[in-house]
């Protein structure tokens, strides 16, 4: 039994090193809940049993069941030793299907549905004033699109109308006796920004300004915000971005930078995969510059559903800047008749459009 | 824990949810087996109507133990979850005793667990029966985090501290199952200290069985067309798909209505059971499902 403990570890290895956040009392949890499903049997791995005690022990999000079982398939299904289970770990990634460099082709390939493995997004160090700087202005962004005053009370310290209902219920705890008064005021709803961020082979000329993005987002309140990439497919990574340390290793090891582009297909999975994370307490950021050329019907669908089930949609352009302007790509068209607001990229640094923005409607 | 409890076997309970009428699969029984042999919440996540508050319920049947039910909802705070002393009647106790004891007496007598109103967690945690309660937390997606942070330190301790009173900590530590729609990220700690079931919607053989339990009375022909019809329903695009309660609910008002087959008539007399926005009811071409559904169930 020592030695299924050993492969658990090793497992558990293989899982953190996809991405599935897995801690050190989980850890022990799974050893026991393997021990429990297998009865202490020796001898031959009832992989059948062991999978539920491992997956209800060891995943935690139902993003990560997908992956979960694809790696129990490889580890316990199939490939046993070290050496097949490297192979087994390759066949997750995708083969890489834009080597040449030729302008043509290089053209076809960062406009193309089509996925390929993923490059480094090169690294970005921020001066502290250009953070403090664009730290500000997310913050604007916040506070614009994510805080709107409804109509439910609750109670306040000092400020607010008196509840006198309150008051006596509050003045038993004081035998009788009025010793404090209660006041309430008008509950102020957060909103949660989602942001996506756009990172197909077709941004690669705005690579600074989405690091710049996603090294001052920690720096908003925890919970205040939820961050994915999408290329070809989508990818939370609001962990990574709020320990903020190394977030260039943890893009690269999505294998998603500089990717093909699949808006629609991307933002379909989020509708699907991430759904709970669409409410009507989100104001939804899509920062891309629009390029597409996969399914835009899909396109059209999601972004319907998107805007259904959260509070707004702003769409962030690196182009939007310019006084000639126009989103005349097909998906911007399509995205017209869904987004709220269309932004130039530039208002992560310039506070000016940001002041354009009105306050979001609360969709309960 | 009772010894019965710690004996259990995943198949006794897969047997003993089916006796109560939960059709649990292999994975949901382990689940539940996992909870209860390693002491630790279950957290449950998955789309409405799919029998996540149902589990909870039907587990504390099959296990013949009390269910302690907390529902969450924005601005649940602990004089709603945990305890509220009993204001009034502390006061009516202050005004008989004060001829009868002094100061420290009263003090002591009306911060007793007398005067106490034992919310859910306090009651789940102080609950003195023979097995241990089942608790549920139903829907904690729709709490504050702030309660989720108050959550952290009892689900780990199972104890609770009053300063008037001490430390209480649970004798028997009850059978906890949190329940979410994920309508918010519930945070890392919570999940952290739970084990996690995600509930998806039930292969055609489990939801024939599943229906069949709970309308008994229903044509079996019905049944299976209704559910292949289900099926195929929530592989399209509506928005809000239809989960087992909505399913049962469905086959029972066709029986009421005396249908014995899924005829398209009897679909549109009854779809808006099971679709229940006008988006979705358009989007819906109810031949088209009806005919692919019949010819995947054969």
């Amino acid at each position: 039994m020592r030695e299924l403990a050993k492969r658990i570890v090793e497992f558990i290895g293989i899982l953190r090193e996809h991405g599935i956040r897995i801690g050190v009392s989980e850890e022990i949890d799974a050893v026991k809940a393997a021990y429990i499903a297998l009865g202490g049997e020796e001898g031959e791995i009832d992989t059948e049993r062991l999978k539920p005690a491992l997956e209800h022990t060891l995943v935690k999000r139902y993003e990560d069941l997908d992956l979960f079982h694809r790696l129990y398939q490889y580890y316990w299904e199939g490939a046993r030793r070290p050496t097949v289970l490297r192979e087994a770990r390759a066949k997750l990634t995708i083969v890489d299907e834009r080597k040449s460099r030729n302008p043509t082709e290089y053209f076809l390939n960062i406009y193309s549905p089509h996925h390929t493995e993923g490059r480094k997004p090169g690294e970005l160090k921020l001066a502290p004033r250009e953070k403090r700087s664009i730290s500000r202005n997310m913050r604007r962004l916040l506070k614009k699109t994510a805080s709107t005053v409804e109509g439910r009370r609750r109670v306040a310290r000092s400020r607010g109308d008196l509840d006198f209902k309150e008051t006596i219920r509050n003045s038993l705890k004081t035998y009788g006796e009025l010793v404090k008064l209660s006041r309430t005021r008008r509950k102020k709803t957060r909103f949660r920004l989602l942001i996506l961020l756009d990172v197909s082979g077709s941004m690669e000329d705005h690579t600074e300004q989405i690091l710049k993005m996603l090294k001052t987002i920690k720096t908003l309140p925890p919970g205040s915000y939820e961050v994915f990439l999408f290329s070809t497919k989508i990818e939370r990574i609001t962990e990574a971005v709020a320990r903020g340390s190394e977030i260039e290793k943890e893009i690269e090891k999505r294998k998603i930078w500089g990717s093909g582009t699949r808006i629609g297909e991307a933002l379909h999975q989020l509708t699907e995969r991430y759904r709970g994370y669409l409410t009507g307490k989100t104001t939804v950021v899509i920062v891309s510059d629009g390029w597409d050329l996969g399914d835009l019907e899909k396109l059209d669908r999601s972004l319907e559903k998107i805007k259904k089930n959260t509070s707004r949609i702003i769409w962030l352009t690196p182009h939007g800047h310019r006084e000639s302007y126009k989103p005349e790509t097909a998906c911007l068209k399509i995205a017209s008749k869904h987004i709220d607001k269309l932004l130039p990229l530039k208002a992560i640094e310039n506070p000016r459009y940001i002041r354009e923005l009105r306050k979001p409607e609360n969709k309960k | 824990m009772s010894r019965a409890l710690e004996d259990l076997t995943i198949d006794e309970i897969v047997e003993k949810l089916e006796s109560v009428g939960y059709i649990p699969d292999r994975s949901i029984a382990t689940a539940v087996y996992l909870a209860i042999k390693l002491e630790k919440p279950l957290l449950v996540e998955g789309e409405p109507g799919i029998g996540k508050t149902e589990l909870a319920k039907a587990l504390a049947r099959a296990l013949e133990t009390e269910l302690i039910r907390l529902q969450c909802y924005e601005g649940l705070d602990t004089s709603k979850a945990l305890y509220e002393w009993d204001y009034p009647k502390q006061l009516l106790a202050i005004r008989m005793l004060e001829n009868r004891m002094d100061v420290k007496e009263i003090e002591k007598e009306i911060y007793s667990e007398k005067y106490l109103l034992k919310r859910p967690l306090l009651k789940a945690i102080t609950w003195r029966g023979e097995k241990p309660p089942i608790l549920l937390i139903d829907e904690i997606d729709r709490a504050d985090e702030e309660f989720e942070a108050l959550l952290l330190e009892i689900l780990s301790e199972y104890q609770i501290t009053i300063p008037e009173i001490g430390t209480i900590r649970a004798e028997k530590k009850p059978i906890t199952i949190l329940t979410s729609n994920r309508t918010r990220d519930i945070g890392d700690g919570l999940r952290r200290r739970s084990l996690y079931l995600y509930l998806t919607y039930p292969t055609k053989e489990r939801e024939y069985r599943i229906v069949k339990r709970k309308v008994p009375e229903a044509d079996d022909r019905l049944v299976k067309e209704s559910i292949a019809f289900i099926h195929r329903l929530r592989r399209t695009d509506i928005s809000k798909k239809p989960g087992i309660s909505e399913a049962i609910e469905w086959v029972k008002a066709n029986t009421i209505l005396g249908h014995r087959e899924l005829t398209r008539e009897a679909v549109e007399r009854t779809l808006s059971i099971l679709v229940k926005t006008s988006e979705d009811l358009e989007k819906i071409d109810i031949d088209r499902v009806l005919e692919e559904s019949k010819r995947e169930d054969q």
